[in-house]
Protein backbone atom coordinates (compact mmCIF):
# COMPACT_ATOMS: atom_id res chain seq x y z
CA UNK A 1 0.00 0.00 0.00
CA UNK A 2 1.68 3.27 -1.02
CA UNK A 3 1.40 6.80 0.57
CA UNK A 4 -1.74 7.58 -1.25
CA UNK A 5 -3.63 4.65 -0.26
CA UNK A 6 -3.13 5.06 3.00
CA UNK A 7 -4.43 8.75 3.24
CA UNK A 8 -7.58 7.59 1.22
CA UNK A 9 -7.95 4.81 3.83
CA UNK A 10 -8.08 6.98 6.55
CA UNK A 11 -10.18 9.49 5.21
CA UNK A 12 -12.62 6.09 4.72
CA UNK A 13 -11.70 5.21 7.77
CA UNK A 14 -13.18 8.43 9.52
CA UNK A 15 -16.54 8.24 7.60
CA UNK A 16 -16.96 5.05 8.82
CA UNK A 17 -16.72 6.24 12.67
CA UNK A 18 -18.68 8.85 12.01
CA UNK A 19 -21.47 6.87 10.05
CA UNK A 20 -21.10 3.62 12.69
CA UNK A 21 -22.07 6.95 14.80
CA UNK A 22 -24.95 7.33 14.17
CA UNK A 23 -26.33 4.10 12.57
CA UNK A 24 -29.99 3.04 13.65
CA UNK A 25 -30.01 0.46 16.13
CA UNK A 26 -30.03 -3.14 15.12
CA UNK A 27 -33.12 -3.38 17.01
CA UNK A 28 -34.98 -0.99 15.24
CA UNK A 29 -34.95 -1.93 12.04
CA UNK A 30 -34.85 -5.59 12.73
CA UNK A 31 -38.44 -4.60 15.02
CA UNK A 32 -39.71 -3.26 11.43
CA UNK A 33 -38.38 -5.74 9.28
CA UNK A 34 -40.99 -8.11 11.34
CA UNK A 35 -44.09 -5.89 10.44
CA UNK A 36 -42.92 -4.76 7.38
CA UNK A 37 -45.15 -7.01 5.33
CA UNK A 38 -48.07 -5.29 7.70
CA UNK A 39 -48.26 -2.10 5.14
CA UNK A 40 -49.00 -4.49 2.45
CA UNK A 41 -52.05 -6.21 4.14
CA UNK A 42 -53.38 -3.32 5.35
CA UNK A 43 -53.44 -2.23 1.98
CA UNK A 44 -55.13 -5.78 0.82
CA UNK A 45 -57.75 -5.82 3.19
CA UNK A 46 -59.67 -2.97 2.48
CA UNK A 47 -59.48 -3.87 -1.59
CA UNK A 48 -60.61 -7.50 -0.73
CA UNK A 49 -63.32 -5.97 0.68
CA UNK A 50 -64.40 -3.67 -1.92
CA UNK A 51 -63.92 -6.60 -4.12
CA UNK A 52 -66.48 -8.83 -2.28
CA UNK A 53 -68.79 -5.86 -2.11
CA UNK A 54 -68.72 -4.98 -5.68
CA UNK A 55 -69.61 -8.86 -6.24
CA UNK A 56 -72.18 -9.24 -4.04
CA UNK A 57 -74.13 -6.64 -5.40
CA UNK A 58 -73.97 -7.62 -8.91
CA UNK A 59 -75.40 -10.77 -7.87
CA UNK A 60 -77.99 -9.16 -6.09
CA UNK A 61 -78.50 -6.94 -9.07
CA UNK A 62 -78.57 -10.19 -11.73
CA UNK A 63 -80.98 -12.12 -9.28
CA UNK A 64 -83.67 -9.06 -8.79
CA UNK A 65 -84.01 -7.92 -11.94
CA UNK A 66 -86.59 -10.12 -14.29
CA UNK A 67 -84.96 -11.59 -17.58
CA UNK A 68 -86.81 -10.41 -20.28
CA UNK A 69 -89.21 -12.06 -22.41
CA UNK A 70 -88.24 -13.40 -25.66
CA UNK A 71 -89.34 -12.03 -28.50
CA UNK A 72 -91.89 -13.79 -30.96
CA UNK A 73 -90.64 -14.20 -34.41
CA UNK A 74 -93.72 -12.67 -36.01
CA UNK A 75 -93.83 -9.83 -34.20
CA UNK A 76 -90.28 -9.10 -34.85
CA UNK A 77 -90.22 -5.62 -36.52
CA UNK A 78 -87.25 -6.90 -38.79
CA UNK A 79 -89.24 -9.90 -40.01
CA UNK A 80 -92.19 -7.92 -41.31
CA UNK A 81 -90.56 -5.12 -43.30
CA UNK A 82 -88.02 -7.64 -44.82
CA UNK A 83 -91.62 -9.05 -46.56
CA UNK A 84 -92.30 -5.96 -47.55
CA UNK A 85 -89.13 -4.55 -48.76
CA UNK A 86 -88.82 -3.67 -52.17
CA UNK A 87 -85.56 -2.73 -53.66
CA UNK A 88 -85.20 0.48 -54.81
CA UNK A 89 -83.90 -0.73 -58.71
CA UNK A 90 -87.05 -2.74 -59.01
CA UNK A 91 -87.99 -0.45 -61.70
CA UNK A 92 -85.28 -0.77 -63.99
CA UNK A 93 -86.65 -4.62 -64.49
CA UNK A 94 -89.80 -2.91 -65.94
CA UNK A 95 -88.60 -3.70 -69.59
CA UNK A 96 -91.06 -3.19 -72.40
CA UNK A 97 -91.91 -6.60 -73.92
CA UNK A 98 -91.12 -8.00 -70.49
CA UNK A 99 -94.35 -10.56 -70.40
CA UNK A 100 -92.64 -12.27 -73.74
CA UNK A 101 -89.98 -13.49 -71.57
CA UNK A 102 -91.93 -14.19 -68.17
CA UNK A 103 -94.91 -16.08 -70.27
CA UNK A 104 -95.17 -19.19 -72.89
CA UNK A 105 -96.29 -18.80 -76.40
CA UNK A 106 -100.16 -20.26 -77.18
CA UNK A 107 -101.03 -21.90 -80.36
CA UNK A 108 -103.87 -20.19 -81.76
CA UNK A 109 -103.36 -16.98 -80.19
CA UNK A 110 -101.76 -13.87 -82.01
CA UNK A 111 -98.32 -12.39 -81.21
CA UNK A 112 -98.59 -9.07 -79.85
CA UNK A 113 -99.52 -6.60 -81.52
CA UNK A 114 -95.87 -4.82 -81.73
CA UNK A 115 -94.36 -7.74 -83.14
CA UNK A 116 -96.90 -8.16 -86.37
CA UNK A 117 -97.52 -4.47 -87.41
CA UNK A 118 -96.03 -4.24 -90.55
CA UNK A 119 -93.09 -2.66 -91.22
CA UNK A 120 -92.90 0.83 -92.86
CA UNK A 121 -92.33 1.03 -96.42
CA UNK A 122 -88.98 1.43 -96.75
CA UNK A 123 -88.21 4.37 -99.70
CA UNK A 124 -86.03 3.84 -102.06
CA UNK A 125 -83.45 6.53 -103.52
CA UNK A 126 -84.08 7.68 -106.85
CA UNK B 1 -22.49 -20.12 10.12
CA UNK B 2 -22.09 -23.54 8.55
CA UNK B 3 -22.36 -23.45 4.78
CA UNK B 4 -25.96 -23.84 3.38
CA UNK B 5 -27.21 -24.00 6.61
CA UNK B 6 -30.01 -21.64 5.70
CA UNK B 7 -31.23 -18.61 7.31
CA UNK B 8 -28.85 -16.14 8.61
CA UNK B 9 -29.00 -15.99 12.42
CA UNK B 10 -30.16 -12.52 13.99
CA UNK B 11 -27.15 -12.70 16.11
CA UNK B 12 -24.90 -12.47 13.37
CA UNK B 13 -26.85 -9.80 11.25
CA UNK B 14 -26.88 -7.96 14.46
CA UNK B 15 -22.76 -8.16 14.46
CA UNK B 16 -22.71 -6.90 10.96
CA UNK B 17 -25.34 -4.53 11.41
CA UNK B 18 -22.89 -1.59 11.55
CA UNK B 19 -20.77 -2.25 8.57
CA UNK B 20 -23.91 -3.22 6.81
CA UNK B 21 -25.68 0.00 7.36
CA UNK B 22 -22.31 1.83 5.80
CA UNK B 23 -22.76 -0.19 2.88
CA UNK B 24 -26.68 0.42 2.44
CA UNK B 25 -25.52 3.99 2.67
CA UNK B 26 -23.32 3.68 0.13
CA UNK B 27 -25.70 2.24 -2.05
CA UNK B 28 -28.34 4.47 -1.47
CA UNK B 29 -25.74 7.65 -2.34
CA UNK B 30 -26.06 8.29 1.76
CA UNK B 31 -30.04 9.12 1.38
CA UNK B 32 -30.20 7.85 5.42
CA UNK B 33 -34.27 6.84 5.22
CA UNK B 34 -33.37 4.76 1.97
CA UNK B 35 -30.91 3.30 3.69
CA UNK B 36 -32.87 2.57 6.87
CA UNK B 37 -35.61 1.19 4.24
CA UNK B 38 -33.26 -0.89 2.00
CA UNK B 39 -31.52 -2.88 4.81
CA UNK B 40 -34.89 -3.33 6.85
CA UNK B 41 -36.44 -5.28 3.41
CA UNK B 42 -32.79 -7.01 3.24
CA UNK B 43 -33.25 -8.04 7.22
CA UNK B 44 -36.55 -9.18 6.38
CA UNK B 45 -35.22 -11.60 3.11
CA UNK B 46 -32.83 -13.06 5.15
CA UNK B 47 -34.33 -13.69 8.27
CA UNK B 48 -37.37 -14.70 6.02
CA UNK B 49 -35.29 -17.34 4.43
CA UNK B 50 -35.79 -15.69 0.74
CA UNK B 51 -31.90 -15.07 0.69
CA UNK B 52 -29.86 -18.11 1.48
CA UNK B 53 -26.30 -18.19 1.98
CA UNK B 54 -24.98 -20.94 0.29
CA UNK B 55 -21.34 -20.59 1.66
CA UNK B 56 -19.73 -19.77 -1.71
CA UNK B 57 -18.72 -16.62 -0.15
CA UNK B 58 -17.79 -15.46 3.11
CA UNK B 59 -21.18 -14.16 5.01
CA UNK B 60 -20.30 -10.69 5.17
CA UNK B 61 -19.71 -10.96 1.22
CA UNK B 62 -23.02 -12.46 0.74
CA UNK B 63 -25.01 -10.11 3.14
CA UNK B 64 -23.63 -7.03 1.24
CA UNK B 65 -24.78 -8.85 -2.29
CA UNK B 66 -28.15 -9.58 -0.66
CA UNK B 67 -28.07 -5.41 0.52
CA UNK B 68 -26.38 -4.06 -3.10
CA UNK B 69 -29.54 -6.57 -4.61
CA UNK B 70 -32.15 -5.14 -2.64
CA UNK B 71 -31.22 -1.52 -2.92
CA UNK B 72 -31.04 -1.73 -6.62
CA UNK B 73 -34.73 -3.69 -7.06
CA UNK B 74 -35.97 -1.15 -4.84
CA UNK B 75 -34.41 1.92 -6.89
CA UNK B 76 -36.11 0.43 -10.13
CA UNK B 77 -39.49 -0.48 -8.50
CA UNK B 78 -39.53 3.25 -7.56
CA UNK B 79 -38.98 3.82 -11.44
CA UNK B 80 -41.54 1.87 -12.82
CA UNK B 81 -43.78 3.00 -10.76
CA UNK B 82 -43.16 6.56 -11.78
CA UNK B 83 -43.21 5.55 -15.12
CA UNK B 84 -46.35 3.88 -14.59
CA UNK B 85 -48.56 6.75 -12.01
CA UNK B 86 -46.40 9.41 -12.97
CA UNK B 87 -44.58 12.59 -11.10
CA UNK B 88 -47.89 13.67 -9.41
CA UNK B 89 -48.77 10.14 -7.47
CA UNK B 90 -45.44 9.76 -5.69
CA UNK B 91 -45.57 13.41 -4.87
CA UNK B 92 -48.30 13.01 -2.23
CA UNK B 93 -47.85 10.48 0.28
CA UNK B 94 -43.82 10.41 -0.44
CA UNK B 95 -42.48 13.24 2.83
CA UNK B 96 -39.89 16.04 1.74
CA UNK B 97 -36.43 15.18 1.14
CA UNK B 98 -33.56 16.38 3.13
CA UNK B 99 -32.17 19.52 1.64
CA UNK B 100 -29.09 18.56 3.59
CA UNK B 101 -28.40 14.90 4.09
CA UNK B 102 -25.05 15.30 5.33
CA UNK B 103 -26.27 16.96 8.66
CA UNK B 104 -28.20 13.96 9.23
CA UNK B 105 -24.80 11.77 8.61
CA UNK B 106 -22.30 14.30 10.53
CA UNK B 107 -20.86 17.37 10.28
CA UNK B 108 -16.79 16.56 9.08
CA UNK B 109 -15.72 18.82 6.45
CA UNK B 110 -13.16 16.08 5.53
CA UNK B 111 -16.57 13.18 5.36
CA UNK B 112 -18.31 15.41 3.43
CA UNK B 113 -16.08 16.42 0.69
CA UNK B 114 -15.04 12.55 0.81
CA UNK B 115 -18.83 11.58 -0.33
CA UNK B 116 -19.10 14.55 -2.50
CA UNK B 117 -16.54 13.46 -4.45
CA UNK B 118 -17.53 9.54 -4.19
CA UNK B 119 -21.05 10.55 -5.31
CA UNK B 120 -19.18 11.89 -8.57
CA UNK B 121 -17.87 9.06 -9.50
CA UNK B 122 -19.42 6.25 -11.25
CA UNK B 123 -21.37 3.63 -9.24
CA UNK B 124 -18.82 0.74 -9.88
CA UNK B 125 -16.46 2.52 -9.00
CA UNK B 126 -17.83 4.16 -5.72
CA UNK B 127 -18.99 0.67 -4.73
CA UNK B 128 -15.86 -0.86 -5.23
CA UNK B 129 -13.70 2.14 -3.50
CA UNK B 130 -15.89 1.51 -0.64
CA UNK B 131 -15.88 -2.12 -0.40
CA UNK B 132 -12.16 -2.27 -0.37
CA UNK B 133 -11.52 0.97 2.07
CA UNK B 134 -14.01 1.15 4.29
CA UNK B 135 -15.41 -2.58 4.29
CA UNK B 136 -11.57 -4.01 4.03
CA UNK B 137 -12.88 -6.43 1.56
CA UNK B 138 -10.01 -7.65 -0.67
CA UNK B 139 -10.90 -6.66 -4.50
CA UNK B 140 -11.68 -10.10 -5.42
CA UNK B 141 -14.05 -9.88 -2.57
CA UNK B 142 -15.58 -6.91 -3.40
CA UNK B 143 -15.88 -8.33 -7.48
CA UNK B 144 -18.03 -11.27 -5.64
CA UNK B 145 -20.80 -8.74 -3.75
CA UNK B 146 -21.16 -6.52 -7.07
CA UNK B 147 -21.21 -10.05 -9.76
CA UNK B 148 -18.18 -8.93 -11.68
CA UNK B 149 -15.31 -10.45 -13.00
CA UNK B 150 -11.92 -9.68 -10.74
CA UNK B 151 -10.45 -8.00 -14.09
CA UNK B 152 -13.20 -5.67 -14.56
CA UNK B 153 -13.07 -4.81 -10.36
CA UNK B 154 -9.55 -4.21 -10.59
CA UNK B 155 -9.80 -1.94 -13.99
CA UNK B 156 -12.53 0.17 -11.90
CA UNK B 157 -10.95 0.11 -8.85
CA UNK B 158 -8.05 1.68 -10.14
CA UNK B 159 -9.62 4.38 -12.45
CA UNK B 160 -11.59 5.13 -9.56
CA UNK B 161 -8.88 5.70 -6.92
CA UNK B 162 -7.41 7.54 -9.51
CA UNK B 163 -10.15 10.27 -10.45
CA UNK B 164 -11.21 10.27 -5.97
CA UNK B 165 -7.49 11.40 -5.69
CA UNK B 166 -8.18 13.80 -8.35
CA UNK B 167 -10.89 15.02 -6.69
CA UNK B 168 -9.98 15.59 -3.48
CA UNK B 169 -6.54 17.59 -4.21
CA UNK B 170 -8.74 19.73 -6.20
CA UNK B 171 -11.52 20.03 -3.38
CA UNK B 172 -13.59 17.63 -3.20
CA UNK B 173 -15.94 16.28 -5.99
CA UNK B 174 -18.13 19.59 -6.73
Amino acid sequence: MNDDDRELREGFTRLRAEEERGAPAFSALRGHAGHAAAPRRRLLAPLALAAAAVLAAAMLWRRESPPSPPVPPAAAPSAISLDQWRAPTDFLLQTPGRELLSTVPALGRGLPRAITSPMPERSTPS
Amino acid sequence: MAPGSGPMSELELERLHPASFGWALGCCRWDREEAEEVLQAAYLKVLEGRARFDGRSSVKTWLFAVIRKTAADRRRRLWLRSLALGRWALAGPRPAPVSDPEALLGQSDECRALRAALRSLSSRQRDLLHLVFYQDLTIDEAARVMGITNGTARRHYERGKERLRRMLRAGGGA
